[in-house]
């Protein structure tokens, strides 16, 4: 199955392919959820295939697929293929270590076995240490012929920029509107999940159709729902910390942080007068012309940044408890 | 799939082919082995994605078939059984079992399908000929050592093989030494045909092939190399690389010519190295009129001191070498004398074979002490 936004991309590449000009390393980067990873493997498989490599004439056809008949096909889809190298963390949250990377020069070293190119596919990309990084730049400068190295990265900025700079981005867009909310409704009818809330969840994962559906399916948006009411309610200070840090643990820190962000940003946008109220506007009327009366927007900046701090902090083993406790008791204390 | 086998019958193909099955597997089938019974005979095949291994048994197959079981399970059963015990194997698909099955024992093992398995059938052969296994052998053993050990230059880990107009060449340099090994065999490709060997696919070769006359047909392909012996079929990857011109490496300007006794210089080089440091394993060689001074002393402080007798006329000359390169060297040699040809202190130092018909040569760059 090809996501619909994915067609220009597949486009692009299989069109440098057919007419040789296909760089040895890709940069596919983009906001989680929108299926890099699912791409890479998409384009892999169809590299090794050997019914489609056999060059597709230009211009490149629209529906370009794998066969999932031949050899090639085959010990792919066994995972067995011996011309295709994965290297991930061992276990999620671990980094990709430099011995990981030095396999990839050891596997190109050798010529590939029936496929014309080798793949090596490196997801997530900003998971290699900076050890491993560094030895994966002499593979990306001097790649052996017929390689093809595809990094997938949704956090491009977190890349060593010798490893950006070596690379070709190929970055996956966000669907429009239209296109995810269409392809989301669908999916979420084939899971039988009920589809009125598309909107709200494509707003949550910021237009990510994987994401949401992700989200759809583990009953996120009533967790957000809730949050959104504690927030509201320590902003008219109907609440205080201490009896909302539960609800925010429960949650997780990674999405709460998230989403206190969006409403944080929006709180900045509609003091500054440049967002009008509408069905859009996600927290309530009340709560923004509160905030808009007492706080002055060199505070929100402060606090918006310090959101940020805290996301930037998410990957080590910073305290859980004490973040969230820290982030709504300055909150709470920044709307007196 | 169904066939009977004798215990013994069975054992040597597993053993030659278990050394390629690897303990650490990324794929899962890799830890199996590919079992494909055809009409008179059992091939049996292992790969471990860089080099395979096929071999063939002459016996009855009741039923065709082809399945991948586990190799290491299946081999330690095989050897567990008693002698000239007969073994009845049969595949029962509709569970996806191996059932093994000897005298009162009977053993069920999982199988995953062959189209799972990642043989190598076609390798498009571009060049191929026949040479004594001896031959192939010898130019092996007496260069692998130089091979280079996880090397950044990917290409040194690895062994060169030259094939040209009526002679087959095998190089090895990790970049402080060189080997060189030489043998005419009647081979006329269009042009030079230059391979590099994986270390890996090195080692096993040279524990495969025999010291015998029989012939063993080596075929070259774009991206591999197939040696087919009788009961067994040998393929590896060749390394995707550009071999230096070893040409460039090989002094041909060295004015000093030492004759030496090889067994007594490398017996005095051995005693003298005991005392090297451990990590440099330096020795200091002092050239004199008849006579080699060698020198070695570690951290300690403590120090071995060797005069060795040679048939040398010419200047005086000092310097030093890694002691263990000249041993590997001297113990690839053959000849009772080895002849050692040396230009200046900076200069590399040749050993070579006294006997003009042997074609090797070995290359050791000096060290500064």
């Amino acid at each position: 199955m090809q996501y619909p936004w994915h067609v220009p991309i597949w486009q692009h590449l299989a069109q440098r392919y057919c007419s040789a000009q296909l760089s040895h390393a890709l940069l596919l980067s983009g906001n989680p959820g929108l299926g890099k990873a699912i791409l890479s493997e998409q384009f892999a498989q169809w590299i090794l295939c050997e019914a489609a490599t056999k060059r597709p004439q230009l211009p490149v056809p629209e529906k370009l697929l794998p066969c999932g008949k031949c050899n090639g096909c085959l010990l792919y889809s066994a995972a067995s293929h011996p011309d295709l190298m994965r290297v991930s963390p061992e276990s999620e949250g671990k980094a990709i270590t430099v011995d990981a990377v030095r396999n990839i020069a050891n596997f190109l070293a050798l010529k590939s076995q029936f496929a014309e190119y080798q793949v090596v596919i490196v997801a997530p990309a900003e998971a290699m240490n900076k050890y491993a990084a560094n030895s994966l730049l002499k593979t990306l400068e001097e790649p052996t012929p017929n390689t093809l190295l595809l990094l997938v990265s949704h956090n491009m900025g977190s890349l060593l920029p010798t490893i950006r700079s070596r690379c070709q981005v190929i970055s996956c867009p966000v669907p429009d509107a239209t296109q995810a909310n269409d392809w989301l409704t669908q999916a979420m009818a084939q899971s039988a999940l009920p589809t009125e809330d598309t909107k709200s969840l494509l707003m949550l994962a910021e237009g990510s159709p994987l994401l949401a559906l992700e989200y759809a399916k583990a009953g996120t948006l009533s967790s957000y729902k809730q949050l959104l009411q504690s927030f509201e309610k320590l902003t008219k200070k109907q609440s205080n910390p201490v009896e909302e840090v539960g609800l925010w643990l429960s949650v997780g820190l990674a999405p709460s942080l998230k989403w206190m962000y969006l409403w944080v940003a929006e709180l900045i946008r509609f003091k500054s007068g440049v967002m009008v109220v509408d069905n859009n506007t996600i927290l309530s009327e009340p709560v923004l012309g509160k905030v808009a009366e007492s706080v002055e927007s060199m505070r929100l900046y402060t606090f918006l940044d310090k959101i940020t701090d805290s996301i930037r902090t998410l990957p080590t083993q910073v305290n859980v408890q004490l973040t969230v406790e820290d982030l709504l008791i300055s909150w709470s204390r920044l709307n007196r | 799939m169904r066939f009977k086998i004798q215990r013994e019958d069975i054992l040597k193909p597993l053993q030659f082919v278990s050394g390629v099955v690897e303990r650490r597997q990324t794929f899962p089938v890799l830890s199996n082995l590919l079992v494909s019974a055809k009409k008179e005979s059992l091939t049996i095949t292992a790969t471990d994605m860089e080099i395979e291994i096929v071999t063939t048994t002459k016996i009855t197959i009741s039923e065709v078939g082809e399945v991948t079981i586990p190799a290491r399970k299946f081999f330690d059963i095989c050897k567990a059984l008693p002698n000239e015990a007969q073994l009845d194997i049969a595949f029962e698909a509709e569970k996806n079992r191996i059932i093994i099955r000897s005298g009162k024992s009977r053993f069920s093992l999982s199988t995953l399908p062959a189209t799972d398995f990642p043989n190598i059938e076609d390798i498009k052969a571009t060049f191929s000929f026949k040479i004594p296994q001896q031959l192939l052998k010898n130019i092996i053993d007496k260069t692998q050592f130089s091979m280079a050990l996880q090397d950044v230059r990917y290409y040194l880990n690895g062994l060169l093989i030259e094939i040209a107009d009526n002679a087959i060449r095998a190089v090895a340099t990790d970049g402080h030494r060189l080997s060189f090994c030489e043998t005419s065999v009647d081979v006329s490709p269009s042009e030079v045909i230059r391979i590099i060997l994986p270390r890996k696919g090195v080692v096993e070769l040279s524990k495969i092939l025999e010291n015998s006359e029989s012939l063993v047909e080596v075929i070259i392909g774009a991206n591999h190399i197939r040696l087919c012996l009788a009961n067994l079929q040998f393929t590896s990857k060749l390394v995707d690389g550009q071999f230096p011109d070893y040409n460039r490496v090989i002094p041909s300007n060295g004015d000093k010519q030492v004759y030496a006794e090889r067994d007594f210089f490398r017996q005095a080089m051995a005693r003298a190295s005991i005392l090297s440091n451990e990590k440099y394993r330096g020795i200091r060689l002092r050239l004199k009129q008849d006579l080699i001074q060698a020198q070695a002393h570690n951290p300690e402080m403590e120090e071995a001191e060797e005069e060795i007798a040679v048939e040398y006329q010419g200047g005086e000359l000092e310097l030093g070498f890694n002691v263990n390169y000249i041993l590997d060297a001297l113990a690839a040699i053959d000849t009772d004398r080895v002849k050692l040809v040396f230009g200046n202190a900076n200069s590399s130092c040749l050993i070579l074979p006294d006997d003009e018909k042997i074609h090797c040569k070995y290359v050791v760059m000096p060290m500064r002490l």
